[in-house]
C-alpha cells in the first residue's frame, strides 16, 4: 500500500510538470489550430539554457526563472511574429498542415542543433536542490519535484486567471472560439497570435526550468515529453486550461502507479491506450470548451 | 482522342538507360533510395494527399510488411516476392482495423491519434521477443538470412536488380495514384478534403471512400517495407517502425506537392539526395551538423513553398511554353 502511496505522490507531482507543458500547447492550438511540434525541443533548449545559466554564473535554478520565462516568452512571441504568422496568410484552411509539418522541421533542427553544441551525452545541472527529500508520514518526498509541482501549479493558476480576468485573455478566448468574429470585433488577431504562441513558450520554459534539478538533460529529452503532453492534451480537451491540468495529474498518476505492475514499456502502452480510448469515444476531451 | 503526354515517357526511359551509365554502388544505392522514398511518398499521398487526412503512423504499416515477409522467410522460408504481397495484404487489413475508428477524428486530432499507434505497435515490437509466436527478436532487430545471388529470395549482388525493382514499383503505384486521382473516387476524396459535411450530404459514403483510399496506401506502404528490408537486409523497430520515417513520407509530400501524381516524386527527388549529400560531407564532422542543414532546407522548402514544388514548376512550364514561338503549342493542340 505505502509503495502504491508513494507512486502516486510522485506521479502527481510529475503531473504537474506535464500539466504546464500540455497547457502551453493546448493555448497554441486552441487560439491557432497550430499542433506545435516543436514544443518539447523548446522544453530541451529551456533546459540547456538553465543549465548554461548555473554552469556559468552559478544562479540559482528557480531565480533564473526570471530570465529565462521572459526570454522565452519573447522568443515565442517572434517566432510566431517573424515566421508563422506569414505562414497562416497562405494557407485558408482552419488547421494549416504545412505549418504542423513547419513546426516539425523546426524541432528536428532545434534537437540536432544541440546535439552539435552539447554532444549527446545526459547532462546533469549541479543545484543544491538536487537529491534532497523531505519524509511526511513514512513517505519520502523529493525537495525538487515538489517545487516543481508548485511552480507549475501558480503558473497555471496565473495563466487562468489571465484568460479569465484580462482585457487581453478575452480576447485570446475570442479568438479562439471564432477568429474571424474576433478581428470584426476589432482584435487585431496576429497581436494574439503572438501573445499566444509566446506564452506556449514561455509556460513551456517554466517546465523546463523547474525540471533541470532532477530530469537529465540531452538533445531529445523533448520528445519523451513532448508525447506526453500531445496525450494531455487531447484528453483535456484541446484549448482547455483546466483539462491539460487534469490530464497532466491523471496520466503521471497512470503512468506512476502503472509502472508498479507492469513494465515500464507496457505503463508506457497503457498511457497511449488511455489516450486512443478518449479519443475514440470522447474526442472533444473530457473538459472541453468546444462543442463537437 | 486519348492524349499521349511525351514527357512522362521520356522519364521513363531515361530512368531506365541511367544504371547502364553509373558504376558506383554507392550513387546506385542513392538512386535506389530516391526511388524507394518516391514510391513511399506516392503511397502515402493517396491518403495524405488526395483524402486530406495527414497520417504520421504510416511507418505502422512499412513495419509490418518488413515484419512479415522477414518472419515468413526467415521461419518458412517463403520468398519474398510472396511475403510481400502477405505483408501488403496484412497493411491493408490492419489500415482498415487503425482507420475505422480514426477517421472519425478531424485535422489535427487524426494525426496524433496515428502517431499514438505507431508509438503503441513500436514499444510492442520493441520489448517482446516474439509477435504471435514468431520470432521478431525486440529491439535488436532482424537480419535477413543471407542466400547469396537468388532471385527467389530477392538478394542481388549487383544493386542495379534493387533499382529496377524499385522503379517497377514506383511506376505501379504512379499508376495506380493517377487512377485514383482520375476515377470518381479521387473525385470523391476531393470533395471530402474540401467539405467532408457537404460532401456526405451530396451522397458521397465518405467512411467507405476514406477506408479504400487508407487501403490501398497501406497496401502499398507496406510492399514497399518488405523492399526496405531486402535491399538493407536488417530490420529494426526504431527504423521501420519510427516516427522519422512516417515524417519523411509526408515531408516529401507535403514539399513535392500534395494530391498530385508527380508531386510526391518530385519532393524525394529533391529531398532525397540532399539529405544524402549533407550525410555524407556533413556527417562525418559534427554529430547533428547533417541534419541541421537538412533541417533548414526542409523548413525554407515548406516556408516559402507551402503547397509544393510542383505547382511552381508548372507554372514555370507555362511560362516558358508562352515565351516560346507558337511551334510548341501547336504540337500539343495536334496530339
Amino acid at each position: 500500500m505505502n509503495t502504491i502511496l508513494q507512486a502516486a505522490i510522485s506521479g502527481i507531482l510529475m503531473g504537474g510538470v506535464y500539466a504546464i507543458i500540455a497547457v502551453g500547447l493546448s493555448l497554441i492550438f486552441g487560439v491557432m489550430r497550430i499542433v506545435n511540434f516543436a514544443h518539447g525541443e523548446f522544453l530541451m533548449a529551456g533546459m540547456y539554457a538553465c543549465y548554461a545559466l548555473i554552469l556559468f554564473w552559478s544562479i540559482d535554478p528557480y531565480i533564473s526563472l526570471l530570465i529565462i520565462a521572459p526570454a522565452f516568452f519573447g522568443i515565442g512571441y517572434l517566432f510566431q511574429k517573424v515566421i508563422l504568422n506569414r505562414m497562416l496568410k497562405h494557407e485558408k484552411s482552419r488547421e494549416p498542415l504545412s505549418i504542423l509539418l513547419f513546426t516539425a522541421g523546426f524541432g528536428m533542427f532545434l534537437s540536432n542543433l544541440a546535439l552539435m553544441l552539447f554532444g549527446a551525452n545526459p547532462l546533469s545541472a549541479n543545484s543544491k536542490y538536487n537529491g534532497k527529500t523531505f519524509e511526511i508520514g513514512g513517505l519520502i518526498v523529493s525537495e525538487p519535484r515538489l517545487y516543481a509541482f508548485l511552480i507549475s501549479g501558480v503558473c497555471t493558476i496565473c495563466l487562468y486567471l489571465f484568460l479569465y480576468k484580462s482585457e487581453t485573455g478575452r480576447a485570446l478566448r475570442a479568438t479562439s472560439q471564432n477568429r474571424d468574429t474576433a478581428k470584426l470585433m476589432g482584435i487585431n488577431i496576429n497581436r494574439i497570435y503572438c501573445i499566444a504562441f509566446g506564452l506556449g513558450i514561455g509556460l513551456v520554459s517554466i517546465a523546463s526550468v523547474v525540471l533541470v534539478p532532477f530530469y537529465y538533460i540531452f538533445p531529445t529529452v523533448g520528445s519523451v515529453f513532448s508525447l506526453r503532453s500531445f496525450v494531455i492534451v487531447v484528453l483535456g480537451g484541446m484549448g482547455s486550461v483546466p483539462g491539460a491540468l487534469l490530464g497532466g495529474l491523471l496520466i503521471g498518476i497512470v503512468e506512476a502507479i502503472g509502472g508498479q505492475f507492469l513494465t515500464p514499456s507496457y505503463a508506457e502502452i497503457l498511457v497511449f491506450i488511455i489516450f486512443l480510448a478518449v479519443l475514440l469515444f470522447k474526442p472533444s476531451g473530457l473538459l472541453s470548451n468546444e462543442k463537437s | 482522342m486519348k492524349k499521349i503526354k511525351i514527357l512522362p515517357i521520356i522519364i521513363l526511359a531515361f530512368a531506365v538507360i541511367l544504371p547502364v551509365f553509373v558504376s558506383s554502388s554507392y550513387i546506385i544505392q542513392s538512386l535506389v533510395m530516391i526511388l524507394l522514398y518516391a514510391y513511399w511518398a506516392s503511397s502515402w499521398n493517396i491518403i495524405g494527399g488526395y483524402a486530406g487526412h495527414l497520417s504520421l503512423g504510416h511507418a505502422t504499416y512499412a513495419g509490418i510488411g518488413a515484419y512479415t515477409s522477414t518472419v515468413l522467410f526467415s521461419t518458412f522460408g517463403v520468398s519474398p516476392w510472396i511475403g510481400m504481397l502477405v505483408g501488403g495484404l496484412l497493411g491493408g487489413l490492419l489500415s482498415i482495423i487503425i482507420g475505422y475508428p480514426c477517421f472519425k477524428l478531424k485535422g489535427s486530432y487524426f494525426t496524433l491519434a496515428t502517431i499514438a499507434l505507431l508509438y503503441v505497435v513500436q514499444i510492442v515490437f520493441m520489448s517482446e521477443d516474439k509477435i504471435f509466436g514468431f520470432t521478431t527478436n525486440g529491439a535488436m532487430g532482424m537480419s535477413i538470412p543471407l542466400k547469396g545471388e537468388s532471385f527467389v529470395a530477392m538478394q542481388f549482388m549487383d544493386k542495379r536488380y534493387y533499382y529496377y525493382i524499385a522503379l517497377a514499383m514506383l511506376v505501379i503505384v504512379m499508376i495506380v495514384s493517377n487512377i485514383v486521382k482520375s476515377s470518381k473516387m479521387g473525385y470523391y476524396l476531393a470533395a471530402i478534403t474540401t467539405n467532408q459535411d457537404a460532401a456526405s450530404s451530396l451522397g458521397v459514403n465518405v467512411p467507405v471512400t476514406k477506408l479504400k483510399a487508407q487501403f490501398i496506401s497501406a497496401f502499398f506502404t507496406a510492399i514497399g517495407g518488405t523492399f526496405y528490408a531486402q535491399l538493407i537486409m536488417f530490420i529494426d523497430p526504431t527504423r521501420i517502425l519510427g516516427y522519422d520515417l512516417s515524417l519523411q513520407m509526408a515531408m516529401f509530400v507535403i514539399i513535392g506537392g500534395r494530391a498530385t501524381v508527380w508531386g510526391p516524386v518530385i519532393g524525394a527527388l529533391m529531398l532525397v539526395p540532399i539529405n544524402e549529400l549533407t550525410r555524407s560531407y556533413l556527417g562525418a564532422g559534427q554529430a547533428g551538423l547533417s541534419v541541421v542543414v537538412y533541417g533548414i532546407i526542409l523548413m525554407a522548402a515548406i516556408y516559402f513553398m507551402p503547397f509544393g514544388i510542383e505547382g511552381h514548376l508548372k507554372k514555370l512550364a507555362i511560362f516558358i511554353r508562352s515565351k516560346l514561338p507558337g511551334k510548341i503549342s501547336q504540337k500539343e493542340g495536334i496530339q
